[in-house]
């Protein structure tokens, strides 16, 4: 069960103050939402947690130990990232991109077998993808190849899953699944899940955990049921909002 | 094993590329003379053709076609771009200037071959500097030092041109056009295209990945930064080694590795061996009729490239129903 824990982490981009000596623990089981405006450091948040960038200040450790010192191939195998958006140079095909995750698990000399072609297709069939192996990528609509990017990061099955604006490109019903899906993980296979959202009801409906982003510098962190405050989300979102449900709780601009 | 099969039609390319290479040519040998030439005995004569001048002629051209596929394959990843070719990154400039200084120098004989190796590892050399001088580089910005810097030498290769006396000029337009030159051995390329094939082999399932893009590579375990120097680095001296044997022969960089793409080798595992063999069999079979067509006059093996790939690759192009990736 790897954890991730922010210790005193501080991040700047240009003017904007992302984070300020935040300290936070991203448990086993936990789902997070990552919320805030367009431009207060959501993408940037999640890649310095993916060890893709340094952080300003503060560090990251992985299971207690400095990210900035971990292999790349040892992070791999235990956390993941679903990018925001990706594009092909190449013709590929809809299996061959679903098994390039589970490159970190094979070692240098070895090569996909039985096993892992076996996952690959489990996982586009969680995705609503199973039978479609041999499809030339190109040949995807923009949420089929949202479907194809989530069903690579199944395949390489890390135990910490992070996801960038997750329901991009996608259609209500595949929105409602794949977040789902992805809260699931967290649930019933004790995942780690931190995924950057737009969609405020949708964070409220799956994520257990929430932290917001003010670009100030400001952060607010912590369980749904508790952080979820229709004042903090109109300063959050700098709009009136008014509550249309309970439970679980929804809102929209008023 | 169904994955090997193109491998294996090519590797039969490639052997028959061989063969009609030391059949044909203005001294007509029969399979036998030549097999006893290869061996200890045949007559002397069939001997000295085969063994001094048509193998040696052959593995240049095959070695010079391997290497531009396979550097022109790297680099596309490297730039995750499909329109880079092995001089993208004003190689043939620097070495064609370094080539043209050496003869207008008069020390053509003694170190054309160094002076274009040396001209085209300081152009790649110096590109690199520069793309990097703002700290780490981006494929972009790699691409367009290169186009800068090979324009950079266009004009350079223009003022030699326009200095040099008369009698040098042909071969400095020929040198640039491109040719197999007969010669001993090519030992040098021959070290350079194993060597290179297998590291880079070794390399082909993180490839798979940067091909991807740099942070999906990053994400999945691929340690990018050394893997992009160390690619940056085989391009320099594979092109750099192709260069000196050949001058700059176009296309088959540039359209070798995408015409096994489109014949379904995707898999790096595949496509770099995949790439050696065909760009090989095809620059063999290109220099093979570029000496016997005209004979005695030899076509610059440019031409022979682009009539026997260009019709292949358009056909291909227009057959194949996927979409290409925009």
């Amino acid at each position: 069960m790897s954890r991730l824990q922010l210790r005193r982490l501080t991040l700047r981009i240009g003017l904007v103050d992302v984070c300020d000596a935040l300290d936070l623990e991203f448990a086993p089981g936990q789902c997070w939402a990552i919320l805030g405006r367009n431009g207060s450091g959501k993408t940037t948040l999640l890649h310095t947690l993916a060890g893709l960038r340094s952080p300003t200040g503060g560090g990251l450790y992985l299971d207690g130990a400095d990210l900035a010192t971990q292999s790349r191939r040892s992070i791999a195998r235990r956390l993941g990232l679903l990018p925001q958006d990706s594009r092909d140079a190449f013709p590929a095909s809809v299996l061959e991109t679903a098994l390039l995750g589970r490159h970190p698990h094979i070692g240098f000399w070895g090569s996909e077998d039985a096993t892992d072609r076996r996952l690959a297709q489990d996982a586009l069939h969680r995705v609503g993808l199973a039978g479609w192996d041999e499809r030339d990528v190109a040949t995807l609509s923009g949420g089929e190849r949202r479907r194809l990017a989530i069903a690579t990061l199944l395949t390489q099955d890390p135990q910490i899953l992070l996801l960038d604006e997750p329901t991009n490109h996608l259609d209500l019903q595949h929105q409602v699944e794949l977040v789902g899906l992805v809260a699931g993980l967290a649930q019933q296979r004790q995942k780690t899940t931190v995924m950057v959202l737009h969609d405020l009801n949708l964070a409220a409906r799956f994520a257990d955990h929430c932290l917001m982003l003010f670009g100030d510098g400001s952060t607010i962190a912590g369980p749904c049921r508790e952080v979820l405050q229709q004042r903090s989300l109109e300063r959050l979102y700098g709009v009136p909002l008014r509550q249309v449900a309970q439970k679980p709780p929804a809102w929209l601009p008023s | 094993m169904r994955r090997a099969v193109p491998l294996a039609a090519l590797l039969l390319l490639v052997i028959g590329g061989f063969a009609a290479a030391l059949l044909v040519g203005s001294v007509p040998l029969s399979f036998g003379e030549v097999m006893g030439a290869l061996g200890a005995g045949g007559d002397p004569p069939a001997q000295i053709i085969v063994r001094e001048l048509r193998l040696p002629r052959a593995l240049s051209a095959f070695c010079v076609g391997g290497l531009l596929a396979l550097v022109g394959a790297l680099l596309q990843v490297l730039l995750r771009n499909p329109l880079a070719d092995p001089y993208v990154l004003g190689t043939s400039g620097g070495a064609a200037v370094g080539a043209l200084l050496a003869m207008l120098t008069g020390a053509a004989g003694i170190g054309l071959g160094g002076a274009a190796f040396a001209g085209a590892l300081l152009s790649t050399l110096l590109v690199f500097g520069l793309a990097r001088s703002g700290g780490d580089w981006a494929p972009t910005r790699l691409l367009l030092t290169g186009i800068i810097m090979a324009s950079a030498w266009g004009a350079l290769i223009a003022f030699i041109l326009t200095i040099a006396p008369e009698q040098n000029l042909r071969g400095m337009l020929f040198w640039m056009m491109g040719e197999i030159r007969p010669g001993d051995l090519p030992w040098p390329a021959i070290l350079v295209l194993s060597a290179m094939l297998l590291v880079s082999w070794l390399l082909a399932r993180p490839l798979n990945l940067l091909a991807r893009g740099e942070q999906q590579a990053l994400t999945l375990g691929v340690d990018v930064k050394p893997l992009r120097n160390l690619l940056y680095l085989l391009a320099a001296l594979g092109t750099a080694t192709a260069v000196t044997l050949a001058g700059s022969v176009g296309f088959v960089g540039l359209v070798v590795p995408h015409l096994l793409r489109l014949l379904g080798l995707r898999d790096h595992r595949l496509l770099l061996p995949a790439c050696v063999l065909a760009g090989g069999g095809l620059l063999l079979l290109a220099d093979t009729l570029a000496r016997t067509l005209w004979a005695p006059q030899q076509l610059p093996v440019g031409i022979l490239t682009a009539a026997l790939g260009i019709p292949v690759f358009l056909f291909l192009l227009l057959r194949t129903r996927a979409v290409l990736p925009s």
